[in-house]
């Protein structure tokens, strides 16, 4: 009986995989459209770890945003330049003239490089500082907060300025005494007084004897980029640089409303901080080999200002953005899990907050102002890239791409972007492709 | 198609772009229709699990090591498909109701069968019960050893042997009597 279905088998069996083995059967046209949309649907389920990865991007935006980690950090390069400045720094009209007299202080000014006259003036072992500010005219919309406080306090306290016509709260700290008000009589070393008088914007700003070249410098940065989407300038400036590097572009873009703040040309040293940015792209395909790319960046701009050519005096200031770049990527190759792709377009940034740190020392105060300020407009920039990217899976690859950025002048607060405005930057990061 | 076409074709598919699967859909779709319909008997079924066996196809496309056709692995994942869901519906329990039949099919019916055509032979498939028609498939077909659909179907391989005969002899019997109908015409 074997052997008969076995030789059965042989016949009607090799028969029937002859005639069916390769049969095929018409599939109505529906059928790919229906595969089409099943499809569509399950793309459009944006997987958990889309959410833990956008939820860590956001919480180091924010820790950055709260750290402001360089503050304090000491510059990868610094350039100095020279000035030869005849300066007559005496304030008049609306101006606030603050006088401190210490007894038995020795006044430790330095202003290596720097040849000007002070209204600071010494007597043996007597020590007047003056100093002068603009009267505060801050808005509801604006928020200035400054404080003094002695070196020797470690950190600041802020008091917050939002009302119309008042003046900076200003917090006096003498020798370690903790009450704002009272250490200066309680110490019986310092005499102070305060006189307020009318100073013009104009008439507060330094005589300088050189122009500040308008135009904006066109060298090119070289950036390295570290972490998820990030970016990392590290700039160079010459001395010429810096001689032509001073732009329009102001510390705090609302200098009128506050007085005691610096602008660029009053410091002799200025390093802008390599910018970093964290953001997530998404890619969408427009047809087999190009692709449309947006998402979300922020980016944290650091610049550190030290040597104020007129008192000694160091300020930081830290810009934090936040933007959305579109740019379109054509793949030129593919191999394996391998693309690599030219990608060009552009990004429009809106600033969130600029917060500026001045440190004035006069003699063994530290005078600290901080003012936080909305940052107006919109940074607008292009940029073209090379790049490859390697799929990790079908939705997520990993890429790594050489970028020109061209950052056009919007008025923004000064920064690396104001002073170069072509900068070469190497991003990395993580792409999610979305079909 | 030429050899550069193929391997740019498969290379991209492999990337999920959509123009590739519609190109590979549309190449293989056909038969893979013809292997669900004899699987599962009815043809709406076998398009829904064309469907289903092309998202999965798409989706575990990376997977696909370029080593032999790319047909042969796409009918694999069909036929993995046709049989989970004949599991799902508890179908694949092993049916004793066919009486055996052990008629043996003469060489000159060979040429006999000839002039039936496919779709016919397909409806002959089609009408054995589900857990013959998936031994035979498996078995006369798609090749497989009995040791294998035994793994398959989880039953034991003598099991797979005996239901294949049955299953043969009753295809065999459906055959010859078209056979006769159509001689008859």
């Amino acid at each position: 009986m074997e052997s008969k279905n076995n030789i059965n088998k042989d016949v009607f069996g090799e028969m029937m995989r002859n005639r069916l083995e390769n049969t095929q059967v018409q599939v109505d046209e529906n059928c790919w459209a229906e595969i089409e949309q099943r499809m569509t649907k399950k793309r459009k389920v944006i997987p958990f770890w889309f959410w833990t990865t956008l939820g860590g991007v956001a919480a180091i935006a924010l820790i950055m945003l709260t750290l402001r980690p360089f503050s304090d950090v000491s510059p990868l390069m610094e350039q100095t330049f020279e000035q030869s400045l005849s300066v007559n720094n005496i304030s008049t009209g609306e101006q606030k003239t603050e006088t401190t007299t210490t007894q038995n202080k020795s006044e430790k000014q330095e202003n290596s490089g720097s040849h000007f006259s002070k209204q600071n003036t010494k007597a043996s072992n007597q020590k007047t500082a003056t100093k002068s500010h603009k009267i505060l005219s801050s808005t509801n919309q604006k928020s200035l907060t400054a404080e003094y406080v002695q070196p020797e306090v470690s950190g600041f306290e802020e008091a917050s300025n939002t009302n119309k016509n008042e003046t900076p709260h200003v917090v006096e700290k003498v020798n370690g005494a903790t009450d704002k008000s009272e250490p200066l009589k309680e110490q019986g070393e310092v005499v102070k007084t305060k006189k307020y008088t009318t100073l013009t914007d104009n008439l507060n700003e330094p005589e300088k004897v050189y122009s500040p070249n308008k135009q904006r410098s066109k060298r090119t940065l070289i950036a390295a980029a570290l972490g998820t989407g990030s970016n990392a300038s590290l700039q160079s400036f010459s001395s010429k640089d810096l001689a032509s590097g001073l732009s329009t572009s102001q510390i705090v873009e609302t200098e009128t409303k506050y007085s005691n703040i610096m602008s660029p040309s009053d410091f002799s040293t200025i390093t802008h901080l390599p910018p970093i940015s964290f953001g997530l792209k998404a890619s969408k395909e427009l047809s087999d080999n190009w692709s449309i790319e947006s998402g979300l960046v922020y980016t944290y701009l650091a610049s550190i200002y030290k040597n104020g050519l007129y008192q000694k005096i160091d300020a930081n200031l830290n810009l934090h953005y936040l933007g959305i770049p579109v740019n379109i990527i054509n793949t030129i190759s593919s191999r394996k899990n391998w693309d690599i792709y030219v990608s060009g377009g552009a990004m429009v940034e809106k600033g969130l907050r600029s917060i500026y740190n001045q440190y004035s020392y006069v003699g063994d105060y530290t005078y600290t102002t901080v003012a936080k300020t909305k940052i107006d407009g919109f940074q607008w920039s292009a940029n073209v890239a090379f790049g490859a990217n390697y799929r990790l899976s079908k939705d997520l690859g990993i890429y790594i791409e050489p970028v020109i950025n061209y950052y056009f002048n919007n008025n923004q607060p000064m920064s690396a972007r104001t002073e170069q405005p072509l900068i070469v930057s190497l991003n990395a990061g993580l792409r999610f492709e979305i079909k | 198609m030429r050899m550069n076409d193929e391997k740019e074709l498969i290379a991209d598919f492999r990337k999920g772009k959509s123009k590739a699967q519609k190109k590979v859909f549309e190449m293989h779709a056909s038969a893979m229709l013809a292997v669900c319909i004899r699987y599962v008997g009815d043809r709406e079924t076998a398009r829904d699990l064309l469907q289903d066996g092309f998202i999965k196809v798409f989706e575990k496309a990376e997977s696909f090591s370029g080593e032999g056709s790319l047909g042969g692995w796409i009918r694999r994942i069909m036929v993995n498909i046709t049989l989970e869901y004949l599991r799902q519906k508890d179908a694949l329990k092993m049916s004793s109701s066919i009486d055996d039949y052990h008629e043996s099919f003469a060489s000159h019916e060979v040429s006999a069968l000839e002039k039936i055509s496919t779709n016919e032979l397909l409806a002959c498939v089609a009408q054995l019960p589900d857990g013959f028609r998936t031994v035979f498939n498996l078995y006369a077909i798609e090749g497989y050893s009995h040791s294998e659909i035994a793994g398959i179907m989880n039953i034991s391989e003598g099991t797979s042997r005996s239901q294949y005969m049955r299953a043969r002899n009753t295809l065999q019997k459906k055959v010859q009597l078209l056979m006769k109908v159509n001689n008859g015409k």
